[in-house]
């Protein structure tokens, strides 16, 4: 069984949100690591690109598949996360913490209101 | 979907079981990149029991698989393992195959799965008073492949197999390990000479051949034995480090020693001359599609099969575009990231005036430019190449 962080939003693509302030951290689920297996590439956003919500934000690669993550907001890439870049596997070891792939400046604060909330997506999850 | 007599075992294994070519396998049973590092260190059992398995047999049978093959498994010795293309008339790959001499007007011949019934068409449609015996449905196949393979293999027989030489096969009981106790039905197993003489054990077909690149050997038994012959693979090979593994390791083994891919590599418009290796055409003897090959060769003008090492950071896979100079020269038909080197390696085909080694080019990955060079095979030296 998966872990979902109750205090984190969450997509039908299994991208989590955690909120702060105006700023959106994105990253993928321990359901989505898990489903991938061991993530041996990451290819991040540059900073300062301009995503709208349903844009591919990055791509995540195990050996065998490519995986794209899709950006839940609208907004501007502030932060990306550098670490993936020479450590892939943060993403499976802790993909709800060192393993964060960017933080999104948002545009529009209703994009929020579409995400699911960690029960929602447990329910998704049908664990 | 058609299961091997070796489901359970995956399942219970904890395998991830995918369709395959009409099969359900597994992929995976822990990490792809772990399953291939034991493989390259010690030793993987696979079950590739979803290969196909032909008898072609009857009086002129070897001019018949002269005709067909682009090596010259007609003027091989009993029990030799050849590998081979076999073309259409337009010179373009339908298969490739191993094929052992198993008597004087007898063949023993292991198509790609997804390609069995098209191969048995294929065969049946050159037939004269010759017959071919499918058993694809009735035996079942373990690769045993890694440098402790040998050992795994002298826990199950008494068979000298350091005597089987690379890229020859025996008929051999498995008589270190029990039998269900009953005789082989199969025209492959029945009836046969035993290498060690007559008695108990289960009865199978060793090769020393593989997909590996690594020293191993394949094990071909019946579907009512195949259970038995996992299991004392898995069990006595504890002690050489044994694992099961899954298609995804495979699939990244062969590609690190270049080995082609059928229905990837090469899917119905190239020949061997475009793929390689060189030694799987013998222009000593006639086969369909060769002088279609010796025009190809003479023009000196179409898309050779080569070896690429990404020199930046990225992945290539199936269908990503080569570029060089800022324009498409050719296509990537098998990539991935080899779990030994830690970079990206590719397959594709490139314009002849581009494949020389050293060449350096570009691969496509999505919206980025992966530099990358024209490589020798394999990507990764060493074990039996």
């Amino acid at each position: 069984m998966s872990v979902v962080q109750p205090d984190l939003k969450y997509t039908k693509n299994h991208e989590w949100v955690k909120i702060e302030g105006n700023l959106a951290r994105i990253g993928i689920t321990d359901h989505a690591q898990a489903e991938l297996t061991e993530i041996v590439f990451v290819e991040l956003p540059s900073t300062g690109k301009d995503v709208s919500k349903g844009d591919v934000l990055g791509n995540v690669e195990s050996v065998k598949t490519v995986s794209e993550v899709f950006s839940p907001v609208s907004g501007t890439v502030n932060e990306k996360n550098d670490k993936l870049v020479d450590s892939p596997e943060l993403l499976n070891k802790d993909p709800y913490g060192e393993g964060w792939i960017a933080a999104v400046e948002l545009r529009n604060q209703d994009d929020l209101s579409d995400l699911m909330s960690a029960d929602d997506y447990r329910k998704l999850l049908g664990e | 979907m058609n299961r091997t007599p070796l489901h359970g075992e995956h399942v219970a294994l904890g395998g991830k079981m995918v369709w395959f070519a009409g099969w359900e396998m597994p992929i995976q049973y822990r990490s792809v990149i772990e399953e291939h590092l034991t493989v390259r260190k010690s030793c993987g059992a696979f079950d590739v029991s979803h290969m196909g398995d032909f008898i072609i047999r009857g009086e002129g049978v070897g001019d018949l698989i002269d005709t067909l093959m682009t090596n010259d498994v007609r003027r091989a010795p009993q029990g030799k393992c050849v590998y081979s293309h076999l073309l259409d008339e337009h010179g373009h790959i339908l298969d490739d195959t191993i094929a052992t001499p198993l008597g004087p007007d007898e063949y023993f011949m292991v198509p790609n799965a997804a390609t069995t019934s098209k191969m048995r068409k294929w065969v049946d449609s050159h037939l004269k008073s010759q017959e071919l015996v499918d058993m694809s449905m009735d035996l079942a196949a373990i690769a045993v492949q890694g440098p402790t393979a040998k050992d795994v293999l002298a826990s199950l027989t008494t068979v000298d197999l350091s005597k089987v030489g690379f890229f020859w096969a025996a008929f051999a009981r498995l008589d270190r390990i029990q039998t269900r106790g009953s005789e082989p039905e199969t025209e492959l197993l029945k009836g046969r000479e035993y290498r060690n003489g007559p008695g108990d054990g289960i009865k199978a077909l060793v090769s020393r051949t593989g997909y590996t690149g690594e020293d191993g050997f394949e094990i071909i038994c019946e579907n009512a034995d195949a259970v038995d012959v996992w299991r004392a693979v898995l069990e006595r090979g504890k002690a050489f480090g044994v694992e099961p593994i899954g298609l995804g390791a495979r699939d990244t083994l062969r590609l690190e020693k270049a080995l082609l891919l059928s229905g990837t590599d090469f899917e119905g418009a190239q020949t061997s001359l475009q793929t390689g290796p060189s030694w799987v055409v013998d222009w000593k003897h006639d086969f369909l599609g060769k002088s279609v090959l010796e025009e190809q060769k003479a023009s000196k003008d179409y898309d050779k099969l080569v070896c690429m090492m990404a020199t930046d950071r990225g992945i290539p896979r199936h269908g990503y575009d080569i570029m060089m100079d800022g324009s498409k020269v050719g296509r990537v038909t098998s990539g991935t990231l080899s779990p030994v080197l830690r970079k990206g390696i590719a397959m594709g085909y490139v314009p002849i005036g581009m494949s020389k080694v050293g060449t350096k080019a570009e691969i496509k990955v999505r919206d980025t430019l992966v530099s990358a060079e024209v490589v020798k095979p394999p990507f990764v030296k060493g074990g039996l190449e």
